[in-house]
């Protein structure tokens, strides 16, 4: 039978523990007062950087996790585009199906402008929004005519290329690795 | 419930997806159907003055249709805009859409556009 270990027994660990270490200073206390000495200035000294490492790295991890966040929205626009359905569209392409993974395409980059431009380029993202009306128009206006669409295929390729180049050149600017 | 029936009360309702099409087409008529022109001369713009006559205000629900295409949206509310002249449009009129709530700007921008290029 496995045993598993409960937060009860961890609490009993914790206990003996520091039980432990507190009968180990107060036994060689005595003859290593200097060693347990300390005075006011130093307990302050050391609080103030342990508190003040403590905000710095959990702000650093924060940011890094809000990157995160903005670098999966973007791949997930980037794997979407690399669907052919985007620009290869026939008399079988279903319509309905088409025009509502564009709008999943529109929400995505909607939420790449409202997001702090301390993170991203607002001007790569206004880019992207520009490219994509166009897109969007040229799908919209004729999605009742699937043959004109079918012959589109060159410039609605382009335009999807360019919308996924910009969203590489954005990953690389998140993680500062752009040359300067 | 009874906030809903206070909001039927005050509001005329447009919904594009039952009132109109569910995918909604290009800019002009001569495009195809439900074009954004069909749709303002059909609908938006009449309803418009219902509610304005009435004193009620228009609610266009947005939501249930499978994407906008840009001149779809501009030519129905930029076109609104350019047809009444009016800089009130934007306090008349209350925009839904939660499957895309980006075109709600989108559609405010065109009609400011719209206004502004009188």
């Amino acid at each position: 039978m496995k045993f598993k270990l409960k937060p009860l027994h961890i609490l009993i660990l914790i206990v003996v523990f520091v039980l432990f270490v507190l009968s180990l200073i107060s036994i060689h206390y005595n003859s290593a007062k200097t060693f347990f000495g300390i005075n006011i200035s130093s307990v302050l000294s050391i609080g103030v950087t342990i508190v003040f490492s403590v905000v710095l790295v959990q702000s650093l991890t924060d940011e890094r996790k809000q990157k995160e966040v903005i670098d999966n929205i973007i791949m997930d626009l980037k794997l979407s585009l690399t669907d052919k359905k985007y620009y290869i569209i026939t008399g079988e392409t279903d319509k309905d199906s088409l025009l509502d993974s564009i709008r999943v395409l529109a929400n995505n980059i909607d939420y790449l402008s409202n997001v702090n431009s301390k993170f991203i380029n607002q001007n790569d993202v206004a880019y992207i929004k520009h490219i994509f009306e166009e897109y969007q128009n040229l799908v919209g206006d004729h999605i009742t005519d699937l043959s004109y669409l079918s012959k589109s295929k060159k410039e609605l390729e382009r335009k999807i290329n360019l919308i996924d180049s910009k969203l590489t050149n954005m990953r690389l600017e998140i993680y500062g690795m752009k040359k300067q | 419930m009874g906030n809903n029936l206070l909001r039927r009360d005050i509001m005329i309702e447009i919904f594009i997806s039952k009132d109109f099409s569910t995918t909604p087409g290009g800019r002009y008529i001569k495009e195809g159907p439900y074009s954004g022109e069909e749709f303002r001369e059909n609908i938006l713009y009449p309803k418009y003055l219902e509610a304005t006559e009435a004193k009620k205000k228009l609610s266009v629900n947005l939501d249930g249709c499978f994407g906008f295409a840009p001149s779809f949206l501009e030519e129905s509310f930029g076109g609104l805009a350019r047809k009444l002249n009016n800089n009130k449009i934007l306090n008349d009129i209350e925009l839904v859409c939660n499957d895309e709530p980006g075109v709600v700007d989108r559609i405010k921008n065109y009609v400011s556009n719209a206004l502004n290029k009188r």
